[in-house]
C-alpha cells in the first residue's frame, strides 16, 4: 500500500494495473487520453508484462475487440469519453447481451454540437438502458476502488454484466488528489483469478449471442434479474473490501440526511462541493442534507425512497439534459418516490452543462430556491447557468 | 408473469449455444428461390464451390461436391464462383 498524488485518469489506470488485465484495447479521446497514455507507458516500461495493449482504429473497434477477448475468457479493461462512448453505443448492448464482464472507465464529457471538452453527464446517461452496470465516482479514490469492485461484481455468476465506472472529465480526470494505492497482494486477495462461466475455446466451441425468436424476452428478463442481483452483490462485496482495504461504499451516499428537511440529490464531483456548502449552511441553521447517486444502474429505488422518507423537499440537480423532457434523473427520482407515504416536494435544477463550474455559492442558491419552493408549495424546473434570458 | 415470479437461471439464462455444429441440422430449404445443380462432366475437382459455400452446405467427397439441400439457402455463390460452369441454378418448383 502507498499514497500517491494522482489524477483521476491515473487512478483509473492504477485500478487496471492492479488487476492485471490480459487485454486493453484503446483509442485516445480527450479527456481520457492520459489514462491510456499512462497504461501504454507502463506497458513499455514492463509494469504490465501479461497485458496485450492494443491501439484500435476506433472506439467501435475497441468495444468489439473487448467483447472478443472477454468471450474467450480473459479480463479486459478499457476507457473512453464522450463521443468515443457514443461510437461504442451499438456494441455496448452486445457486450451486456452476451453477459461479458468487461470493466470500462468513462471520463464524462459533454456531447457535440456545439463542441465542448468539459464534463457533463449526457454521454453515459445515454447508455443508461444498455444493460451495463453504471457507477459514478465522486473522487479519484472512488474511481480506483470501483474499478477493483467492478470486476468482482461483473464476474459474479449472479451478475455477469459489464461495468462502467464514470468520473467527471477535467474536475477529476486532470486534478491531482491523494489516492491510496493498494498492494498487488491485497488486490489478489480481494479479486481471485478469473473463472469464466462461458467461453469460446478451441476445445469447446460455442456460439455466443445467436439470433433468437421467441426467447428474446426471456434473455432480456434474465439480464434484468442479473442487474437487480448486482445490488445484492455490491452490498456483499463491501464486507470483503472493508476487511482488506479498510473502506466501504454505500449504495447511495447519504450526507447529513438524518434530520434534513431539504435534500440535494447530486452526482459525481459536484457532490464534494455541495457537501462543503452544506456544512456551512448547517452552521446557519439550515436543515439541509445530500444524497449522492453513485449507482445509476441497477437503480437503487427502494434505498433512495427509504433514505428520503422523512424529508420535506428535494432538489434533483441534473448535470445533463434530455431536450424536450428535462433533467434525466428527475423523473427517475420522482418515480421512486411516487409510491412513498410521505411524498416530498421535488424541484429540478439543470446545472453545469458543458463543464460549467458548480461553486458552493451556486449550491447555496439552489438550496435557498428549494426552501422558497417548500414555503410556497410550488416546485420548479430551474435552468441554473443560463446566461441569456 | 409478475416480476417477482421470474427466476434467475445463471449460465442457462445466457444466450450461448453450448452444442457446436447444430446449425447443420436447421432446415433452410424453404428459404430458397433457386437451387444449385451439379454437373459432374464439367467439374475439374477444384473445390472452389466447397471452399466458398458460406454455410458449409457443400461437402467434399472422392466423387466431388455433394450439396446438402436441407442446409443450402440458395445464395448461388457456388454458381457464381464455379470457373467451369459445373454448378448451374434451377428454379425451385413451388
Amino acid at each position: 500500500m502507498k499514497h500517491l498524488l494522482i489524477t483521476g485518469n491515473e487512478a483509473a489506470a492504477w485500478g487496471a494495473r492492479l488487476i492485471k488485465p490480459h487485454f486493453i484495447p484503446t483509442f485516445p479521446i480527450t479527456p481520457q487520453t492520459e489514462c491510456i497514455e499512462t497504461l501504454a507507458r507502463w506497458k513499455v516500461e514492463g509494469d504490465l508484462p501479461d497485458t496485450d495493449f492494443e491501439r484500435m482504429e476506433s472506439e467501435h473497434s475497441v468495444m468489439s475487440a473487448a467483447i472478443g477477448a472477454a468471450a474467450v475468457g480473459v479480463r479486459v479493461f478499457t476507457a473512453t469519453s464522450s463521443q468515443g462512448l457514443m461510437l461504442m453505443h451499438e456494441v455496448l448492448y452486445i457486450a451486456s447481451g452476451m453477459r461479458l464482464p468487461i470493466v470500462m472507465v468513462n471520463i464524462s464529457r459533454g456531447l457535440s454540437a456545439p463542441v465542448t471538452l468539459w464534463s457533463d453527464h449526457n454521454d453515459f446517461l445515454d447508455q443508461r438502458d444498455s444493460g451495463w452496470i453504471m457507477f459514478h465516482a465522486e473522487n479519484n479514490q472512488e474511481v480506483l476502488d470501483m474499478v477493483l469492485q467492478g470486476y468482482r461484481i461483473a464476474e459474479d455468476p449472479r451478475v455477469l454484466l459489464p461495468v462502467m465506472v464514470n468520473m467527471d472529465g477535467y474536475v477529476l480526470s486532470f486534478t491531482d488528489e491523494p489516492v491510496i494505492i493498494p498492494s498487488y497482494e491485497d488486490v489478489k486477495q480481494f479479486l481471485p483469478a478469473y473463472d469464466p462461466q462461458h467461453t469460446i475455446t478451441s476445445d469447446r466451441p460455442v456460439t455466443v449471442g445467436p439470433p433468437v425468436m421467441d426467447e428474446y424476452t426471456d434473455y432480456k428478463a434474465q439480464m434484468h434479474l442479473a442487474s437487480r442481483n448486482a445490488l445484492t452483490v455490491l452490498d456483499e462485496v463491501q464486507n470483503d473490501f472493508e476487511k482488506i482495504f479498510g473502506r466501504r461504499y454505500h449504495t447511495v451516499d447519504e450526507f447529513m440526511l438524518d434530520d434534513a428537511e431539504l435534500v440535494l440529490i447530486t452526482q459525481g464531483s459536484m457532490s464534494t462541493t455541495a457537501k462543503a456548502a452544506i456544512l456551512e449552511m448547517r452552521e446557519e441553521g439550515i436543515k439541509v442534507g445530500l444524497l449522492r447517486l453513485r449507482v445509476i444502474r441497477p437503480w437503487p429505488g427502494e434505498i433512495i425512497c427509504k433514505a428520503l422518507q422523512n424529508v420535506k423537499a428535494i432538489a434533483v440537480i441534473d448535470r445533463n439534459i434530455a431536450p424536450g423532457k428535462g433533467g434525466i434523473m428527475l423523473p427517475e427520482i420522482v418515480e421512486s418516490l411516487y409510491h412513498s407515504i410521505n411524498r416530498p416536494l421535488v424541484s429540478g435544477f439543470i446545472v453545469g452543462l458543458g463543464g460549467k463550474p458548480q461553486t458552493e455559492a451556486k449550491i447555496k442558491e439552489i438550496t435557498h430556491k428549494l426552501a422558497n419552493d417548500l414555503a410556497s408549495g410550488r416546485p420548479r424546473i430551474e435552468w441554473n447557468d443560463v446566461e441569456v434570458s | 408473469m409478475r416480476e417477482e415470479e421470474l427466476s434467475y437461471k445463471g449460465i442457462h439464462g445466457i444466450p450461448v449455444i453450448l452444442e457446436p455444429g447444430n446449425a447443420a441440422r436447421v432446415d433452410r430449404s424453404s428459404w430458397r428461390l433457386v437451387r444449385p445443380v451439379y454437373n459432374k462432366d464439367k467439374c475439374t475437382m477444384c473445390k472452389i464451390c466447397y471452399t466458398y459455400c458460406p454455410d458449409s452446405a457443400i461437402a467434399w467427397t472422392k466423387e466431388g461436391p455433394v450439396i446438402n439441400l436441407t442446409s443450402c439457402k440458395g445464395c448461388m455463390i457456388c454458381v457464381e464462383e464455379c470457373p467451369t460452369n459445373a454448378m448451374t441454378q434451377e428454379k425451385e418448383s413451388s
